[in-house]
């Protein structure tokens, strides 16, 4: 008798992606130049767990990647290597890389894979240089490390409302940007601006992928950990706006 | 182009229909979102690619209405000085 493997699926995709908000979760709390043991470890079994489950379930692109990842986590977990800023938004990006690949194998839609590629070839890059040992980083080092996650991270949220895109960018010949000053709480210290370059044409956009990036600016001193709950409530929001629209979807599907 | 009163993520591929057969009439055109009730990212990003693209052939196109659920996802996304064909 043969087992059908399609069954567990499902499961398997919503316990990555749960595992995925793990990882990220444990990724903006790191620090660049500590090894905090802990927090490497739970990366480092999302990306396992992941990895074993693509592999069973023969999604092989998720495999493959995922397998590179874990390789440098690897490193990263026996202080083989430095936590630098650069590695912590590359494996930030490597996560949201995991995620559009499982949205994609779910929905049974092609992989982005020159994207993939990419980001695989700078782990790869990453792990050819020559091994660091794990050490204090400079002030600033630490200071810059959380102003990216910061941005990034912001920037991902604020493409909330359905499917953010992550690929690569459309023609500059289409790029316009709009300041937007009135969504700032603070117009001295922070102003965000939306970025339409990613836009294409009516005829070639996919109208269920977001193109549209939001670029949000805040200058000053901005504690870590500030940042993080706020990321975590946007999140939330983001959550609660999608169940709210998955619940008024079911209504009008049933009347 | 009339966007109805459904704009969001579900409605999308028919207002990505309704925008394509629009702009293969010759323009200028009319917009008129004074009846949309309900819209999200997608739709405004529809209505966005739509003025962008009458952007880059040169074909003008004026508001001729706006719900204030327009005007408010419109103003929450930033992208009103999108939707203006420059003067």
């Amino acid at each position: 008798m043969t087992l059908d493997l399609t069954q567990f699926h499902e499961i398997f995709f919503e316990e990555s992606f749960e595992a995925l908000d793990q990882m990220e979760a444990a990724l903006l709390k790191l620090s660049a130049g500590e090894v905090d043991a802990e927090l490497i470890n739970t990366i480092f079994r999302v990306a396992h767990s992941i990895k074993g489950g693509a592999a069973t379930f023969a999604f092989n692109e998720v495999a493959g990647f995922t397998h590179v990842l874990e390789t440098l986590l690897d490193q990263l977990r026996a202080g083989k290597r430095q936590v630098r800023p650069d590695i912590v938004d590359v494996l930030l990006r490597s996560g949201d890389a995991m995620r559009a690949m499982l949205s994609a194998t779910q929905r049974k839609e092609a992989i982005d894979s020159a994207g993939v590629a990419q980001l695989r070839a700078e782990l790869e890059r990453i792990m050819s240089e020559a091994p660091s040992a794990a050490g204090s980083a400079a002030p600033e080092q630490r200071g810059r490390c959380a102003g990216q996650v910061g941005r990034r991270r912001i920037r991902a949220v604020a493409g909330l409302a359905h499917q953010v895109h992550s690929g690569p960018r459309a023609s500059s010949s289409r790029q316009r940007s709009a300041a937007h000053p009135a969504r700032a709480r603070d117009a001295r210290t922070a102003q965000s601006s939306v970025d339409a370059g990613g836009i294409p044409p009516v005829n070639d956009l996919d109208p269920e992928v977001c193109r549209l990036r939001w670029n949000l600016e805040v200058l000053g001193e901005i504690d870590r950990a500030a940042c993080a709950r706020g990321i975590r409530v946007g999140r939330e929001r983001m959550r609660a706006h999608h169940r709210a629209y998955r619940r008024r979807d079911s209504r009008r599907g049933s009347e | 182009v009339v966007l109805g009163t459904a704009c969001t993520i579900q409605e999308a591929a028919a207002v990505r229909a309704h925008l394509l057969a629009q702009a293969a009439l010759p323009g200028p055109y009319e917009i008129d979102g004074g009846s949309v009730e309900m819209v999200d990212t997608a739709g405004v990003q529809l209505v966005v690619a739509f003025a962008l693209d009458c952007l880059e052939k040169g074909v003008p196109y004026k508001w001729v209405g706006r719900s204030p659920t327009l005007n408010a996802a419109i103003d929450l996304l930033g992208v009103g000085a999108l939707l203006e064909y420059p003067a």
